[in-house]
C-alpha cells in the first residue's frame, strides 16, 4: 500500500483495540448514567434500569480484558512505544499545551511542531489509562461486593463515579476534535481506515512524518541492495 | 453461546426475541403479575388453633389464603399467649411446610432405608407383629414411650386395652426429681402465680430459654411491677443475665444454698411460724437436721459466700408469702442431678416455711373443673391390666416413682431380659435416642427389639432406626383432644387438609385398634371423644371450632387438706420414711465431682429450639444452625483453646466434636452445650450433623428415690482438634 | 400527618428472638434475612459477668442515607417517616446497603431485591401494630404515632430514662448496665455518601458541562471562521 497520498497511522490491532474500548466506554457510560441519574432523569423505569445495570456488567469484561489483550497480542511493539512516547515530555509539548486553546477554539496560532502523538494526545492517552483502570478497579469492587470490607466498598462508589464523570468529559473534547473539528477531523480517518493524508502527517505530525520517510527511505536502499544481490 | 458462529438469522432472531420479551416485560398482563394480584385479592380465613412447637400448647390463630397458611399469631383469648409467641411459635409455618417432613407410611429395609407402604398394610403387619409378639411374651411386651401430649389418653387407652402397663413418659429426662420431692411434701406438684411474685428464687431453671410463653410474659410483668428475681445457675443462662441476681453456684449444690436458706430463717425466726405450726408436719425433725446446714457450711460446698445466703434469706423472708422458690422443671433440682430428690425437698420445705402455699405470688394448685371421666365413653370397661411394669415404676424397687416411668433404663431391660421380655416399642412425639442418656447404646437397643413403630411428623433419630414410621400429620392437619388452659377449654384443629398421606394419631390408634382386636374399647370419633369429656361444661367440639377458646367454669383450688398421709404439708416426709430414705431433706454431694483435669458437662436449652424437633425449621436453623461448647477462659487458655476452635469432648460413653465458645459467664469447672443438635439422620438436609449431641456422652443412670436420669452427673475430657 | 416511632423498653426485653421470627413470617423471608436482630452483649469477668439484649433494626433516619443513593428512586422516606422500599422499583444494586449506617437492610437473593423493615406500613393500613410489637413476650416494644396523644408511644416517651436515638424514629430505654456505645449510634450521615452526591456529583457534572459548553462553542467559532474561507483545512506550517 504504497499510495503517495496517505501514511499509515495505526494498525489493525491498534485500531481493535481502540474501538473496543471507546465502544464499550460509551455503552458503560450510558448505561452507568442510568444507575446515577435515577434512569436518564425517570425516562427509564425500574426494569430499563435493571437492564441497564445488567448489560454495565457485562461490558465490564471487554473494557477490562479486551483492550489490554489486543494490544498485547496484536501489536506488542508499538504498544510499547505508544507508551514510552506518552510518558516523554519536553519543551514543546508544554508550549503545544498552552497554545492550544486559541487552536481550539479557531483562533489563528502556529503551534509547536509534534511527533506521533501530540501534548493532548497524550494527555489523553494518560487520562484514558488512569481513568480505565480507576473504573476497572472500582467497578469490579463495586460487582463483588461482598468479597471486601464495608469502608472499601462504600469510597468504590464515588471513585467510581468520579473517574466516569472525569473520563466522560474527556472524551467529549476527543470526539469532537478527532470527529468534527475542522483541522484535527482528519483524525478519524486514521483510526477506521489505519491511514491518514499526508498533508495531514506533515501538518499535525511534523516530527512522526519524517521518521516515517527516513524508514521508508532506508527499507527502499534495502530493498534495492537485496534485488541486486538476488541476481 | 460465544462458542456459535452469529449467522445473521441467528443474530436477527435473537433480536427479535429480545425485544419482544422486553416488551412483555414492561407490558400489564404479564401472566405472573396478574396471578399474584388475584392471589392477593383472594380471602383470607382464620381459624383459632393450638401450637405443637413445644409442649406449652399456646392458642394460635392461623391465617389461611388460597389453601395455605400464611401467618401464625397468638390468638388473643387463650390465656397461655394472650396474642403473643415466642420464636418457635412464629416459625410454624417453616414446618408445616418442611420439605423433609414424612409424606407417607414407611417400611424399614435396611440401614437407614425405607420403602413406602401403604396404611392399610402397616397397620396390618404392625398388627400382626404385635399379636404375635402379646402371644409368645404376653401383652406387657409392649412398651408405648411418649412425651405425653393431647393425645396422651389414647395411648393410655390403647396400651391398657392391648393388655400392657407400660404406657411410659419421658419424666426421668426431665422432671422425676421434682415430682417426688413435691409429691411427697405437698402429695402433689404445685404451680407458681408467676405474675404477683414479689420474690422469685430459680434453682437452675431458665424461664426465658426453656421457654414458656406464658410464664415470661407474667414474670417480666412482676418485674416491671419491683419483683427481685434470682437465678441459681452455674452458668450465666439468658435468664440468669436478665434476673436481678446471678448466683453462679458449683453445679449440682442448689440442696446445700436452699438448706443453709432453711437454717438461716429458723435460726433467725424469719419463717412463717402461724402457717408452719397449722398447715405442716415435721418441723422439729427439720430444725435439728438444719442445724449443721450453716451459710459457712453451704460457702464451702457452693462456693457462695456466706453473707449472700443470709441476705438472700432475709430477702426472701422479708418478701413473704410472695416469695418462692419455683418447682421449675429440670434445672438444679428437678431432674439433672443424683440428688435431685433431696434438693427438690429442701425447696419445697423452703417454700413451706415462706408459707406461701395458695397466697398471692405464691406456690398454687389448680383450680378444678368439671370434666367427666372416660368412663362414659361408649363401648366396654378396659380390661383390668395385671402384669407389672417393665421399668418398676411405681414397685418394689421405685415406690415413688409411680406414673414417672424410667424409660433411660430400657437398654439394661432389653439387654438382661428382666423383669421379662420386651420386644416391642411405639414411640410418639419421642426421640429417646437423642433425649436419653447413651444414644448409641438406646440405638443398639432398638435394635434388639422385634417391632419398633415411631410415630412422628419427621424422620427423628429414632425413626431413623425403626421398623414402621407412621406418619403423623402436624399440627395445623389435624385434631387432638381438647386442652385444658387454665380456666378455658381450648381445641386443635385442622387449618389445612394434610399435604401428604399422613393421619392424626387418633386415626392412626383407631386403626390399630381395630386390627389388632382391641377396636371396640375405641368405638367413638374424636368429636365424641371431646363431647362426652365435655358434656358436664356445656361445650362441644362444634362450638370449640368456632370460638377456638371458651371460658368455663371452675371451682377455686383447696389448700386445706392435702394429699399427704398427714393431711398437711409434710416437712418431714411420711412416704420418704416408708421408701427407706431420710424423712427431711438432707444434703447429698453430686455423684462425681470434676477434678482439674476433667468439667462436668451441662446441658439447658435455647429459646429458638425445642429439644430436637426443631433444628430442620429454616427459620429456627438460620436463627441457630448448631451449638457450642461454653467453657471459661481460664480453663480454655490452659488446654489452648481459642473461641470458636474445634474441639473433641469425650466422656467414658462416648465422644463428640463441637465449636468452642469462651465465654466468662460459665462456672470453671462445668462446660456447656445446647440440648437438640447433632442430628444423626441424613435426609433432615438442614439439621443433619450440625453440632454435637450431647445425650452420646451422657452414661445411663437412675437418680435415688426418683430414678431420674440424672444426665448432669458425667464428666468429660476436653482438647483442641481444630 | 402521623409521625411514626418505636420504644424498645430493653428492661423488658429477654432476648427470645420472638421478633426476629414473627417478623420473618410476616413479610416471608430468607433464613438468612433480619429486619429485626437481637444482639446479646457480654461485661466482665466470673462471677462478676452480666449479658445485656440489644435489639436493632431500620432506624427511619430522619435524613435517610439510603434514599441518597437510590439510582430508581425505589427506597424513600414518607411524609408519615417511614422509610420504604417500593419493590417493584428496586433494582437489586445494593447500594442503600452500603450506604446504611446501621446494617439494617438485606438482600433477598431470590427475589434479587433489598428489603428491610418499613414498621410493618402494609399492617398498620389494617389497623394492625407491626408484628414484632404484637408478638414481644415482654411487651418491650411500644409503637405509634408521636403526633397522636392517645398513642401509647407518646406516654411511653415521657418516661425518664428514655432514649432517643438522634436522628431517628427509634428509642430505647437501656437496663442498668448496658452501655450507651452497645445501643445504635446517632444518626450520622456517611461521608462517602456526602462526598459522592455533594461534591463528586455537582463537580464531575460541572467539568462535563464546562467540556460540552466549549465544544459547543469550538463548533460555533469554527462554522463562522471556516465558513469565511474557502478550501481545503486551515494549514499550519
Amino acid at each position: 500500500m504504497n499510495n503517495p497520498e496517505r501514511v499509515e497511522r495505526f494498525n489493525l490491532a491498534e485500531r481493535l483495540a481502540h474501538w473496543n474500548h471507546a465502544i464499550s466506554f460509551c455503552l458503560l457510560f450510558i448505561t452507568g448514567a442510568a444507575l446515577v441519574f435515577r434512569g436518564w432523569g425517570g425516562l427509564l423505569g425500574p426494569h430499563g434500569v435493571r437492564l441497564a445495570r445488567d448489560i454495565h456488567h457485562v461490558l465490564a469484561i471487554p473494557f477490562t480484558f479486551f483492550t489490554l489483550l489486543i494490544l498485547l497480542v496484536g501489536t506488542r511493539t508499538t504498544f510499547f512505544a505508544w507508551l514510552k512516547e506518552i510518558l516523554t515530555w519536553d519543551k514543546e509539548d508544554v508550549r503545544f499545551l498552552l497554545l492550544f486553546p486559541r487552536e481550539f477554539f479557531g483562533l489563528k496560532v502556529k503551534l509547536p511542531e509534534q511527533g506521533k502523538f501530540n501534548a493532548g494526545e497524550k494527555i489523553n492517552s494518560l487520562l484514558t489509562i488512569v481513568g480505565s483502570l480507576l473504573m476497572a478497579t472500582t467497578g469490579w469492587i463495586l460487582l463483588y461486593r461482598n468479597s471486601f470490607s464495608k469502608a472499601v466498598l462504600a469510597w468504590a462508589y464515588p471513585l467510581h463515579d468520579a473517574g466516569a464523570l472525569l473520563m466522560g468529559a474527556v472524551i467529549v473534547g476527543h470526539v469532537y476534535l478527532s470527529l468534527l473539528h475542522p483541522n484535527s477531523r482528519e483524525a478519524i480517518n486514521g483510526m477506521l481506515w489505519g491511514t491518514v493524508t499526508t498533508k495531514f502527517a506533515r501538518e499535525h505530525h511534523g516530527r512522526w512524518y519524517r521518521q516515517l520517510m527516513k524508514q521508508q527511505e532506508q527499507r527502499g536502499r534495502e530493498g534495492r541492495l537485496t534485488s541486486l544481490s538476488a541476481d | 453461546m460465544l462458542n456459535h458462529k452469529l449467522s445473521r438469522r441467528t443474530f436477527l432472531k435473537a433480536t427479535a426475541v429480545t425485544t419482544g420479551a422486553m416488551a412483555a416485560l414492561g407490558a400489564e398482563g404479564l401472566s405472573l403479575e396478574s396471578w399474584q394480584k388475584a392471589a392477593a385479592a383472594s380471602p383470607e380465613t382464620i381459624v383459632p388453633t393450638i401450637c405443637e412447637m413445644c409442649g406449652v400448647k399456646c392458642g394460635i390463630l392461623a391465617y389461611v389464603k388460597n389453601g395455605r397458611v400464611v401467618k401464625i399469631e397468638g390468638n388473643p383469648k387463650h390465656p397461655f399467649s394472650n396474642g403473643r409467641l415466642c420464636a418457635r411459635g412464629n416459625a410454624g409455618i417453616k414446618t408445616l411446610y418442611d420439605p423433609d417432613r414424612l409424606r407417607q407410611p414407611l417400611k424399614r429395609v435396611g440401614e437407614g432405608k425405607f420403602v413406602p407402604i401403604s396404611w392399610e398394610k402397616a397397620i396390618a403387619e404392625i398388627a400382626a407383629k404385635l399379636k404375635e409378639l402379646k402371644g409368645k411374651y404376653g401383652p406387657e411386651t409392649l412398651v408405648w414411650a411418649c412425651h405425653p401430649e393431647l393425645i396422651a389418653p389414647w395411648e393410655k387407652r390403647f396400651t391398657e386395652a392391648f393388655g400392657s402397663p407400660n404406657f411410659t413418659g419421658h419424666a426421668p429426662t426431665c422432671y422425676s426429681n421434682r415430682n417426688v420431692a413435691y409429691n411427697v411434701t405437698y402429695g402433689t406438684l404445685p404451680g407458681v402465680d408467676y405474675g404477683n411474685v414479689k420474690y422469685y428464687l430459680s434453682p437452675g431453671r431458665n424461664i426465658t430459654e426453656g421457654i414458656n410463653n406464658a410464664v415470661v410474659q407474667k414474670i417480666v410483668a412482676a418485674r416491671q411491677n419491683g419483683a427481685k428475681l434470682v437465678a441459681l445457675d452455674p452458668r450465666l443462662s439468658n435468664f440468669a443475665a436478665w434476673a436481678d441476681e446471678w448466683i453462679p453456684l458449683r453445679p449440682g449444690t442448689d440442696g446445700a444454698f436452699l438448706l443453709a436458706l432453711i437454717h438461716v430463717l429458723i435460726k433467725e425466726n424469719l419463717y412463717d411460724e402461724t402457717f408452719v405450726r397449722e398447715k405442716t408436719v415435721g418441723f422439729e425433725e427439720l430444725k435439728a437436721e438444719v442445724e449443721k446446714y450453716t451459710p459457712e457450711w453451704a460457702e464451702k460446698i457452693t462456693g457462695i459466700k456466706a453473707a449472700t445466703i443470709v441476705r438472700i434469706a432475709r430477702e426472701m423472708a422479708a418478701a413473704r408469702p410472695a416469695a418462692v422458690v419455683d418447682p421449675a422443671w429440670h434445672g438444679g433440682l428437678g431432674g439433672m442431678y443424683h440428688n435431685g430428690v433431696q434438693a427438690g425437698r429442701a425447696a419445697a420445705c423452703l417454700n413451706a416455711l415462706l408459707g406461701n402455699l395458695g397466697a398471692k405470688g405464691g406456690l398454687t394448685f389448680s383450680p378444678g373443673m368439671n370434666l367427666a371421666k372416660e368412663d362414659k365413653l361408649p363401648g366396654p370397661p378396659l380390661p383390668k391390666v395385671t402384669a407389672k411394669r417393665w421399668d418398676g415404676a411405681g414397685g418394689e424397687k421405685w415406690p415413688l416413682a409411680k406414673g414417672l416411668g424410667l424409660i433411660q433404663t430400657l437398654p439394661e431391660v432389653v439387654e438382661s431380659g428382666k423383669p421379662y421380655p420386651v420386644k416391642a416399642l411405639i414411640v410418639s412425639h419421642m426421640n429417646p435416642v437423642r433425649s436419653c442418656p447413651d444414644s448409641q447404646r438406646f440405638i443398639a437397643t432398638l435394635k434388639k427389639l422385634e417391632l419398633v413403630v415411631a410415630i412422628d411428623i419427621q424422620m427423628s433419630d429414632t425413626a431413623y432406626h425403626a421398623h414402621y414410621v407412621l406418619p403423623e400429620s402436624s399440627y395445623l392437619e389435624r385434631s387432638d383432644p381438647f386442652e385444658v388452659a387454665g380456666p378455658t377449654i381450648a381445641l386443635r384443629q385442622p387449618v389445612v387438609t394434610p399435604l401428604g398421606d399422613t393421619k392424626g394419631e387418633d386415626e392412626i390408634i383407631k386403626e390399630l385398634a381395630e386390627a389388632v382386636g382391641i377396636g371396640e374399647f375405641f368405638n367413638f370419633s374424636l368429636k365424641e371423644y371431646n363431647n362426652t369429656l365435655l358434656a358436664p361444661l356445656g361445650i362441644t367440639h362444634e362450638q370449640l371450632e368456632k370460638e377456638g377458646v371458651i371460658k368455663v367454669e371452675t371451682t377455686p383450688p383447696k389448700y386445706d387438706k392435702l394429699p399427704t398421709p398427714s393431711g398437711k404439708i409434710e416437712l418431714a416426709s411420711e412416704l420418704m420414711r416408708k421408701a427407706g430414705g431420710p424423712a427431711v431433706p438432707t444434703w447429698e454431694p453430686p455423684l462425681v465431682q470434676p477434678d482439674r483435669s476433667n468439667f462436668r458437662l451441662l446441658h439447658g436449652h435455647v429459646a429458638m429450639h425445642t429439644h430436637t424437633s426443631t433444628q430442620n425449621n429454616g427459620w429456627l436453623h438460620g436463627l441457630m444452625p448448631e451449638n457450642e461448647l461454653w467453657i471459661h477462659p481460664s480453663r480454655a487458655k490452659e488446654l489452648g483453646i481459642k473461641n470458636g476452635d474445634l474441639v473433641e469432648v469425650e466422656s467414658s460413653v462416648g465422644r463428640v466434636r463441637i465449636k468452642a465458645r469462651v465465654t466468662e459467664g460459665i462456672h470453671p469447672e462445668a462446660v456447656f452445650m445446647a440440648h437438640g443438635f447433632g442430628s444423626m439422620v441424613p435426609t433432615q438436609h438442614l439439621a443433619y450433623n450440625r453440632g454435637a449431641n450431647h445425650s452420646l456422652l451422657v452414661p445411663i443412670l437412675t437418680a435415688n428415690f426418683s430414678g431420674a436420669a440424672a444426665q448432669c452427673e458425667v464428666l468429660v475430657k476436653v482438647k483442641k482438634v481444630g | 400527618m402521623a409521625r411514626f416511632a418505636m420504644l424498645v423498653d430493653l428492661r423488658k426485653c429477654v432476648g427470645c428472638q420472638a421478633c426476629t421470627v414473627a417478623c420473618q413470617q410476616q413479610w416471608g423471608l430468607e433464613p438468612e434475612q433480619r429486619f429485626t436482630k437481637v444482639e446479646a452483649i457480654e461485661y466482665g469477668e466470673f462471677p462478676n459477668v452480666s449479658r445485656k439484649f440489644v435489639t436493632t433494626q431500620c432506624m427511619h433516619c430522619d435524613q435517610p442515607p439510603c434514599q441518597e443513593v437510590c439510582p430508581t428512586g425505589a427506597t424513600y422516606k414518607r411524609a408519615d417517616g417511614i422509610v420504604v422500599i417500593d419493590e417493584d422499583k428496586c433494582v437489586g444494586c445494593q447500594y442503600c446497603l452500603t450506604a446504611c449506617p446501621y446494617g439494617a437492610r438485606t438482600y433477598n437473593q431470590e427475589k434479587g431485591i433489598v428489603q428491610k423493615c418499613s414498621f410493618c406500613a402494609a399492617r398498620l393500613a389494617t389497623g394492625k401494630e407491626p408484628a414484632c410489637v404484637s408478638t414481644c413476650l415482654g411487651q418491650a416494644r411500644i409503637f405509634g404515632d408521636l403526633d397522636d396523644p392517645k398513642s401509647p408511644i407518646v406516654k411511653a416517651a415521657s418516661q425518664p430514662g428514655v432514649l432517643k436515638v438522634k436522628g431517628t424514629a427509634m428509642m430505647y430505654i437501656p437496663p442498668k448496665g448496658l452501655n450507651r456505645a452497645d445501643l445504635p449510634a446517632d444518626a450520622t450521615f456517611p461521608s462517602y455518601v456526602s462526598t459522592w452526591k455533594g461534591v463528586v456529583q455537582p463537580a464531575g457534572k460541572a467539568l462535563l458541562g464546562l467540556t460540552t459548553g466549549a465544544v459547543l462553542l469550538s463548533l460555533m467559532i469554527n462554522s463562522v471562521t471556516h465558513g469565511k474561507s474557502d478550501g481545503e483545512g486551515e494549514g499550519r506550517s
